[in-house]
């Protein structure tokens, strides 16, 4: 029973206002199985989130199967599906005096009874689950005073107080700054490697699917899904091809997109190291054009020390910071 | 509860005649051989009946404002947020204004009749426009579209009632008035089983509701994910709120305030979100309101009693913006 969710010739969308169905995308044969850890990932209006809605049963299918366990998902009542599937939304919850144990422990509610009494096991899988997001120092906090990175965390442990073997995430990293996303997405991973659930979370962020999930799924509208390990994915040029947008083209060995079209400027960049790793960086960032033979307006050199620059039929200057060399590149 | 009992007592005590605790105590435990049978009298058929109405119609409203509250995820919510007080007032103005208009008598001067008249005419009002709601909830996929639709159907029922008013006659018009600034002593001895049924059904069925009603703090999507059926629940909710509303302004007219209050101080003062505590909570508070609230619409030197809704306001109001002014501990971060 390795097969969490299959999805069987699947069509998503939805009906619109004159009874036409609009279909997003063709029909959709994939396989969840338990552990994974899976991107997807698609441009806005790809269809992510009606995909999440309409495999976590929330959303009727407009033709094919989801099948949870092998049993179509509509067979499962809502209170079932709730012990197998939880999700994480970045709805905000408004009210003032919601406190952080309390939004935790609503997870244990599909296991109480008619008046939502928990016992003492659901109690301790309550503190349990605090402790595994990193949140126990905010449980008498309310969900007001916490920052988005906070909440988020907050969430996901409510997820995990419902213990559900599948865990849906809608753009969990959305609203996050740079560390908390990536402390979100090393939580996500632990989750999916020591406790063996499968993770399901969409995203438009490249770089942090790239470098977490196991497995990324790829949308674009009307393109059949693309599924396969993110680095295999780089290599057969599929990210760029779903990414596809004028005046951008994927970069596929440093594994991000770049600007088409650069400025004539030609460099000549030489040098081992961080130092030179960093200036490349802002050399592309600028949008020059990095050659290797003649022709170049100025010549770079990048060591551990720092970077000298020359110009043609010029001294060689030595400096230990970039701004500089941009300077000089914007004067040409 | 004890603050409940309490100004059960004094509510007892105070009024246009003041009667010694003594003689009160004895006409409760009906041993009422020693006392002035005008006392008696005082006591049995207006001042108790009128504390009871002030109880079971605080706890309503309070209830129905904390119901609405947590099924709009509004903190401005509150029992006439539906137009439901407003199809009230619309069915009592029609009532006047048909039999003004084939008797050519002001409906007021039909006595004891014409108060149950009131009462049944607003309660139908409220139905109907609890039925139209419902209606329409089943029609909407959208919470807050219902929202503003009920605010819609307020607007319009209160245009109508305008509209009535103007074609009515005078002693009509002033009876809507004074119909309209609520009372807590409409409820006689014969009417009080019936009105205490309704309420106290209402009030049992919402205490059914606390887990649903937690559950949707969450909004609509994590409560479905948890097990709820949203829309179900969301019906029963506005059927219970809804019928509580209709019951109290029937009979008291429609009082404005502590079903928006209440459910705040609740909270302020138990500092929780859960619908277990908060239950309880707000049915007590909003009968110590309501009952403090007639101890001053009856307090000596107003000669009478002033109108039930300028003092719930009156005092409600500058209550709650303290409260809210005080509530930044929600924000420490411990």
């Amino acid at each position: 029973m390795d097969c969490l969710l299959q999805l069987h010739d699947l069509e998503i969308g939805f009906h619109d206002r004159g009874k036409e169905t609009v279909s997003l995308l063709p029909p959709v044969n994939m396989k969840l199985k338990s552990g994974d850890f899976v991107a997807l990932m698609g441009p806005n209006g790809a269809g992510k989130t009606t995909l999440l809605r309409t495999i976590t049963g929330m959303h009727p299918g407009l033709g094919g199967k989801v099948l949870l366990y092998g049993k179509p998902i509509h067979s499962f009542s809502k209170a079932a599906l709730s012990k197998h599937i939880s999700i994480v939304l970045t709805d905000r919850i408004t009210d003032y005096f919601l406190k952080v144990y309390d939004v935790v422990s609503m997870g244990r509610y599909p296991f109480t009874g008619f008046w939502g009494h928990l016992k003492a096991a659901d109690h301790e899988l309550v503190e349990r689950s605090l402790k595994a997001s990193g949140t126990d120092h905010l449980a008498n906090r309310t969900l007001v005073s916490l920052s988005d990175g906070e909440r988020q965390k907050v969430m996901i442990a409510k997820a995990l107080a419902q213990n559900t073997p599948l865990i849906v995430l809608d753009e969990p990293a959305a609203f996050l700054d740079y560390p908390s996303k990536i402390e979100l997405m090393q939580l996500l991973q632990h989750l999916a490697s020591a406790e063996g659930k499968t993770i399901v979370f969409s995203t438009h962020d490249l770089e942090l699917a790239l470098h977490t999930a196991n497995r990324l799924w790829l949308m674009a509208r009307d393109l059949p899904i693309k599924e396969g390990i993110p680095e295999q994915l780089v290599l057969d040029g599929d990210i760029g091809h779903y990414f596809n947008r004028s005046g951008l083209v994927f970069d596929r060995m440093h594994g991000k997109f770049t600007k088409q079209g650069q400025t004539g400027l030609k460099i000549k960049l030489q040098g081992e190291g961080l130092n030179r790793k960093w200036l490349q960086y802002a050399l592309l960032r600028k949008g020059y054009q990095l050659v290797n033979e003649g022709g170049a307006a100025i010549e770079l050199f990048a060591s551990e020390k720092g970077f000298t620059y020359q110009l043609k039929d010029k001294d060689r200057t030595f400096t230990t910071k970039i701004e500089p060399i941009l300077d000089v590149l914007s004067k040409l | 509860m004890a603050l409940m009992l309490l100004m059960f007592f004094l509510n007892l005590v105070f009024g246009s005649v003041w009667i010694p605790v003594k003689d009160i105590w004895q006409v409760v435990i009906n041993d009422t051989t020693a006392i002035d049978s005008g006392i008696v009298l005082i006591v049995n058929n207006f001042r108790i009946p009128q504390a009871l109405t002030a109880i079971l119609a605080g706890a309503g409203l309070a209830v129905a404002g904390l119901m609405m509250q947590t099924l709009f995820r509004n903190p401005l919510a509150d029992p006439s947020i539906l137009g439901i007080s407003s199809g009230a007032s619309l069915g009592v103005a029609m009532l006047l204004a048909v039999s003004g208009a084939i008797t050519g008598h002001a409906f007021v001067n039909f006595g004891a009749w014409g108060h149950l008249g009131i009462t049944g005419s607003a309660f139908l009002g409220a139905l109907l426009v609890l039925l139209l709601i419902l209606y329409l909830s089943r029609r909407m996929g959208n919470i807050i579209s219902l929202l503003i639709i009920g605010i819609m159907i307020g607007y319009l029922a209160g245009a109508l009632v305008g509209f009535v008013k103007y074609f009515s006659q005078r002693d009509d018009v002033h009876a809507f008035v004074i119909w309209g600034l609520g009372s807590f002593s409409n409820v006689g001895h014969e009417q009080m089983p019936y009105f205490s049924a309704l309420i106290l059904t209402a009030l049992a069925l919402s205490w059914l509701l606390v887990k649903p009603l937690n559950l949707m703090l969450l909004g609509e999507r994590y409560a479905s994910n948890l097990g709820l059926n949203v829309s179900v629940n969301q019906l029963y909710i506005i059927l219970v709120a809804g019928f509580l509303t209709a019951t109290v302004t029937a009979y008291a007219g429609p009082i404005a305030f502590i079903g928006l209050a209440v459910p705040h101080l609740a909270r302020n003062l138990f500092k929780t979100a859960d619908h277990r505590i908060l239950m309880p909570a707000t049915i007590l508070l909003g009968a110590v309101l309501a009952l403090i609230c007639n101890l001053i619409a009856r307090a000596p030197g107003f000669d009478g009693s002033l109108p039930i809704n300028a003092v719930t306001s009156l005092i409600g109001a500058p209550f709650v913006i303290y409260i809210i002014l005080r509530r930044r501990h929600l924000y420490l971060k411990e």
